[in-house]
């Protein structure tokens, strides 16, 4: 996001950048001139700034619940009911069936309370679900899960793919054959298929192979199959600019030198595609945090009753006619999040490299 | 001109004749065809109420063949379709549960202690296909039903020589020899190893319906097999649609019990999605929508078109079934905390209000049953029980299947089992294998979701099928909690055997729903669910008939 | 070129044959799903289950049920076990909703994403570049079945301003008035994704290739404007987005579009695919997999084809 004094057709941010430091970057390493470049951005840091402030709302869940909502996020509230402004509502609506004079009668029921923002005193802030529970405290807590998968199997997943494309990378040949098939066959199941496969299967009795027992409603399983899935994405392109990398003078200067295969990956190579690894990291994790959603909405992801985003919208989706507060609330949440994070990730990318030579590629 | 007998005239005459009499020859024979699918329909009885087409939108049925039908979308066609030797009647209400002779000329004779039974077939009785009706056709029917893996092979085991490891069950070969007829007579003869109260009820099934001996021993949904009731499938497309019409071979007056229908045909759309199905009436494209109104919709369609939708109660329950040989629910307190612990009246709104709170195995509409009111909403209560019982703290898991409304019903339980002192947890599973897995000993179910829509009307099919300790086993179970009482045990054994529904007898079976519930707490009833027919405002309501088993009755309905 | 088309053929049957497996493997061992029991049904005899169970082969190992499997998909005859239907002629059924989604949504997405990238890149920095931004940013950070569904709720017939169909797919043979009204929402929502991201990822290369030295010759040399941008720029541009394309496009076609189908009730075949995986149901699951890596593996392997014909520095390897 530079200036506007550019051509008609292009802009060049470098000579931007020295106009306006008087010359004064030489000499600076790249990561100086990126922090620069990127405290000047004030929209990605406001959004950087934005998904702080969601985190640490979910992180406050807790409290949330307990001063603001007085009630937890599995407590079901079914046949009670709330006062409000002097009139006792029940939190579902009650219906049923009776037999008047040989007719039925049917009155329609099950309908939860709607948004009550702040006029039962914190309770039912944004409404109950048709368990009777408080959707704002779910809508908090959900996002602790939702976040909690979404970062963990963004990490998991660049870690693994940076350990798989340094060895692709560096070794060359026969490693790096078996690594591509071994992104190319992951690449080649329909992402979204594989992930619902793993994760149904996967979510009936947990894991028990190899020694490592994880149990079925666990958080574990989410975040691996998504971080499974997702190492392609990240690896393939990776592994591209490992290998052009690898023929640069300074990588067989390194090795002329005596240099081990550790130090040459971690040393010499990792540094320069570190900036990639850091764009693609937080572009990830927004992907991440969609697929959690998409799982989830499927069953797939989150195992109920444990909220998440995801599972919250499935929860709400069969009921958008007479509470659509249940399915519009987690969907805003997401957009925010995910938003949040890409517009951080711009303006990171845009910062490490205003030539924008870093993409993500399939 | 006299004289001559061919002559040019005369020729052209004869030609005449002859073409007009093979003209006439063929339509007689092309009006005697040998296909499913008919070209002309019966007259029908041509009261005020017959009407051309009627258009459906249904759900899919399992399967169009009555040997393999077990759903009641294909049931609530084809038992205007096809009949065996006894079936309902056509009535409203209670009345529907009578049986009545069908394809046998009257009600059996049962002679032997409640062994043997003796029909005998109507005669000048044919297929829509022309073909005969014979006595032999039943016992090929029943075979035909071992020999395709019917589901609903079970339900004649009693038969004599079906049972056994030599038996027809197992070798499928040659003929049962419990079942015995004469062609020339129309006798049939059924012979039991011992009495069954529920076999009656068993024949009028529809895996007991008649169908022609050259039926092939495979599904045969697509491709039709001729009918002997009413109506006949002209053509299914799974999935998508199926179209029905008169049965030109139907004879009302030899059939006096099986009304002859008012609609001369029935189109289907099978739509899945119940929006979907419910929009296909609101736009006009069809005249009744089989699925139920989702919750969601519930309150716009009440509020706007309440008179043209039906509510209606089918015979079903819904119950948590508690392990009995699991802790914690092997100990009596424990049951009778869950009991206690769930608000049944509440509990009505998991089900868009469609459902009445019940504490009864059995459903309302039986004779046999007596309302249960003991257990009142007290969650104090269950927490003292729990305590009491010893088993506080202790993890609970309860299963059910991961769609609505068993998903929130399931989460409800164990949102109250943890208030009472437990560890709950949920844990969802697809339809498909939900039942296998509660069904099998090894999961160890502590607790979770049950239901149960009758099979036909009788209290066997409930307290038999579910409650009976005798018949648990080992895999595909269907007494989940495993309740095992040997007094309820003897009492449903000595009932099985005597086909009478005297008051006496109505007595012993309200006896065992209240035993399996009060005394022992066996289970947890909570609610009968009820459905919704929703019409198009072209049918006329008044026409409107129920039956206890096979819900709408198409063959009676009439537009205004 | 004629070994390197020869290899790719096989690697491409590999790669079915090596997901098909993989499939298979994953879903043989859930408990509780024994198919035999769910065809046989509540009531069913001991002997009945056997007897089901010997007509399926499911006595058999593990290897030979896979290869019986994979034999019957490919002669036709596969059946479900939880609705005893043609599983391949399942597929077929949904075989035009979802093409039909795939085509209209592909042309959309391409045509937008197109002419707002070329825009956002052209007008770069000024308003129009950041509004686009913004609204293509928040595009790619919809979930899209959350789309779909607040979209069925605010057009659809139920709602007071409701003008679209509420869901549901007509076949184009049907009506093709009620083909094209049905699928708008779908079409558009599902292209909402799309749009952001190719409109971002065109930016970054039309801006790449403006800063490039040829551009700036030819600019130099005096060529119009207009022509630059049309023959050199965007030419090379596109060569990132075509590839792109091939790929997303032959996933949609593939049944990739399993959220947008299910929220919109079009019973397609990445619905049938979702259905059936969530109802643990091995046959549709296996078909539908072939099905879908098929395309994948073909559109790929076009992809490089293209590519590698476009860009002659890439030569395949």
């Amino acid at each position: 996001m530079t200036t506007d004094t550019g051509t008609e057709l292009g802009s060049d941010s470098f000579a931007d950048l020295a106009a306006e430091a008087h010359g004064d970057i030489a000499g600076r390493s790249p990561w100086v001139l990126a922090w620069r470049r990127l405290r000047r951005n004030w929209v990605a840091l406001a959004f950087l700034g934005l998904f702080a402030v969601i985190c640490a709302c979910c992180a406050l869940a807790p409290v949330y619940a307990h001063h603001v909502a007085h009630t937890g996020p599995n407590d079901n509230h079914v046949g009670e009911s709330l006062v409000v402004h002097g009139k006792t509502i029940p939190i579902i609506s009650q219906g049923g069936i009776k037999f008047v004079n040989g007719k039925t009668v049917f009155t329609p029921g099950g309908i939860p309370i709607g948004p009550q923002l702040w006029r039962a005193g914190g309770r039912f802030v944004l409404g109950a679900d048709g368990n009777g529970r408080d959707v704002a405290v779910r809508l908090l807590y959900g996002g602790i899960n939702s976040l909690k998968v979404g970062i963990g199997s963004a990490l998991i997943c660049t870690f693994i793919a940076v350990i798989l494309s340094l060895l692709a990378g560096y070794y060359g040949g026969a490693v790096d054959f078996v690594i591509s098939r071994f992104f190319d066959l992951i690449w080649a199941f329909p992402v979204l298929l594989l992930a619902i496969a793993l994760g149904t299967a996967l979510s009936i009795n947990g894991f028990h192979h190899f020694g490592i027992t994880i149990p079925s409603g666990s958080l574990w399983i989410p975040t691996l199959v998504i971080s499974y899935v997702l190492i392609p994405y990240v690896g393939r392109p990776l592994r591209g600019q490992l290998l052009s990398l690898r023929e640069k003078e300074f990588i067989a200067a390194s090795v002329s030198q005596g240099a081990g295969p550790l130090r040459v990956m971690f040393a010499e190579l990792l540094p320069n595609v570190a900036s990639t690894v850091l764009v693609f990291f937080t572009l990830i994790i927004a992907n991440d945090i969609l697929t959690e959603a998409g799982l989830s909405f499927l069953g797939a992801g989150v195992q109920p009753p444990n909220p998440s985003w995801g599972t919250l919208i499935a929860d709400g989706q069969d009921r958008i006619a007479t509470a659509p507060w249940l399915a519009i609330t987690p969907g805003i949440a997401i957009v925010l999040t995910v938003l949040a994070l890409n517009v951080f990730g711009d303006g990171l990318r845009d910062a490490l490299d205003p030539r924008a030579k870093v993409r993500i590629e399939h | 001109m006299k004289g001559r007998l061919i002559s040019r005239r005369g020729g052209a005459f004869a030609i005449a004749a002859l073409l007009a009499l093979t003209i006439v020859a063929v339509a007689a024979a092309a009006t005697t065809n040998h296909h499913a699918t008919a070209t002309k329909a019966a007259p029908a009885t041509t009261t005020a109420k017959t009407f051309s087409t009627l258009r459906v939108t249904w759900d899919a049925p399992d399967y169009f063949d009555p040997g393999l039908a077990y759903t009641v979308a294909a049931w609530q066609v084809m038992w205007n379709v096809y009949a065996g030797l006894l079936g309902y009647k056509h009535a409203n209400g209670a009345a529907g549960a009578t049986l009545e002779p069908y394809l046998a000329k009257s009600l059996p004779k049962i002679t032997n202690g409640g062994k043997t039974y003796n029909f005998v077939l109507r005669s000048g009785l044919s297929y829509s296909d022309g073909t005969p009706i014979k006595a032999s056709d039943f016992a090929y029917t029943i075979e035909r039903d071992f020999k395709i893996d019917s589901p609903g092979v079970g339900f004649f085991g009693a038969i004599k020589g079906v049972s056994g490891p030599k038996g027809y069950a197992v070798t499928k070969k040659g003929h049962i020899s419990g079942i015995k007829t004469n062609d020339a007579t129309g006798a049939i003869t059924i012979t039991l190893t011992h009495p069954e109260a529920d076999f009656p009820n068993i024949l009028a099934t529809l895996f007991a319906a008649f169908v022609p001996p050259t039926t092939p021993l495979s599904d045969q949904s697509t491709k039709g097999i001729p009918s002997d009731g009413p109506y006949m499938i002209q053509s299914y497309s799974p999935n998508r649609s199926f179209t029905v019409v008169r049965n030109p071979k139907f004879d009302a007056s030899k059939l006096p019990n099986i009304p002859a229908g008012n609609p001369d045909k029935v189109i289907g759309k099978i739509i899945v999605d119940p929006t979907a199905a419910m929009q296909t009436v609101l736009n006009g494209s069809s005249d009744y929508d089989f699925q139920p109104i989702p919750n969601d919709r519930l309150p716009q369609i009440q509020e706007k078109y309440s008179s043209q939708l039906k509510i209606y109660t089918p015979a079903d329950m819904y119950y948590f079934f508690l392990n009995n040989r699991v802790a914690p629910f092997n100990n009596i307190k424990a049951r009778q905390a869950v009991e206690y612990g769930i608000n049944r009246n509440a509990m009505v709104q998991f089900f868009g209000g469609l459902a009445r709170p019940t504490q009864n195995l059995l459903p309302p509409n039986y004779p046999q049953y007596k309302k249960i009111s003991k257990y009142r909403y007290d969650l104090a209560k269950a927490k003292q029980l729990v305590q009491q019982s010893g088993t506080a703290g202790q993890a609970v898991t309860v299963y059910g299947v991961n769609t609505d409304p068993s998903k929130s019903v399931v989460e409800y339980l164990a949102g109250q089992l943890t208030k009472m002192g437990y560890k709950a947890n949920v844990k969802l599973l697809a339809h498909g294998v939900y039942f296998t897995t509660i069904g099998n000993q090894a999961t160890k179910a502590q607790t979770g979701w049950a239901d149960w829509y009758q099979d036909y009307p009788n209290p066997i099919d409930w307290f038999d099928v579910l409650f009976n300790g005798n018949r648990i086993t080992q895999t595909h179970n269907n007494n989940y909690g495993n309740t095992d009482y040997k007094d309820v045990n003897k009492l449903i054994e000595s009932l099985k055997a005597t086909p009478s529904t005297t008051p006496a007898q109505n007595g012993k079976w309200a006896k065992v729903d209240s035993d399996l519930v009060v005394k022992y707490a066996g289970a947890v009833p909570y609610i009968n669910r009820s459905g919704t027919d929703f019409f198009s405002k072209k049918m006329n309501q008044s026409c409107y008939q129920f039956h206890v088993l096979y819900q709408w009755d198409f063959a009676t309905s009439c537009q205004k | 070129m004629g070994v390197f088309v020869i290899r790719r053929l096989i690697g491409m049957v590999l790669v079915l044959f090596a997901v098909s497996f993989i499939t298979y493997l994953i879903f043989i061992k859930i408990p509780g799903g024994d198919p035999a029991q769910r065809i046989a049904g509540k009531l069913a005899t001991a002997q009945n289950i056997a007897d089901i169970r010997l007509k399926l082969g499911l006595n058999h190992p593990f290897y030979v049920q896979y290869y019986d499997m994979m034999k019957q998909i490919f002669e036709r005859k596969l059946v479900s076990y939880q609705s005893q239907l043609n599983v391949v002629g399942q597929i077929e059924e949904g075989l035009p909703a979802t093409f039909s989604l795939a085509i209209g949504a592909g042309i959309i997405w391409l045509f937008f994403g197109i002419v707002v990238g070329t825009i956002s890149a052209i007008t770069a920095g000024r308003l129009s570049d950041r509004l686009i931004t913004v609204l293509a940013l928040i595009g790619i950070s919809m979930p899209v079945f959350w789309l779909g569904i607040v979209g069925r709720y605010l057009l659809a017939e139920n709602h007071p301003f409701g003008f679209l169909p509420d869901s549901g797919y007509v076949p184009i043979t049907q009506s093709p008035v009620q083909w094209a009204y049905h699928l708008i929402m779908p079409w558009f929502v599902l292209a909402v994704l799309f749009i952001g991201f190719y409109g971002r990822v065109l930016r970054s290369t039309v801006l790449d290739t403006i800063n490039e030295d040829y551009v700036r010759t030819a600019r130099a040399k005096g060529i119009s404007y207009r022509r630059l941008l049309v023959r050199h720029v965007l030419r090379n541009s596109l060569i990132p987005i075509v590839t792109l394309f091939g790929l997303d496009f032959a996933a949609v076609l593939g049944g990739g579009a399993i959220l947008t189908e299910t929220v919109f009730q079009l019973q397609g075949v990445g619905q049938y695919a979702a259905m059936s995986i969530t109802t643990l149901d091995l046959p549709p699951i296996m078909a539908v997999t072939i099905y879908a890596t098929f395309f994948i593996v073909v559109f790929n392997f076009l992809v490089d084809l293209l590519y590698a014909w476009l860009d002659p520095r890439i030569r395949p390897a």
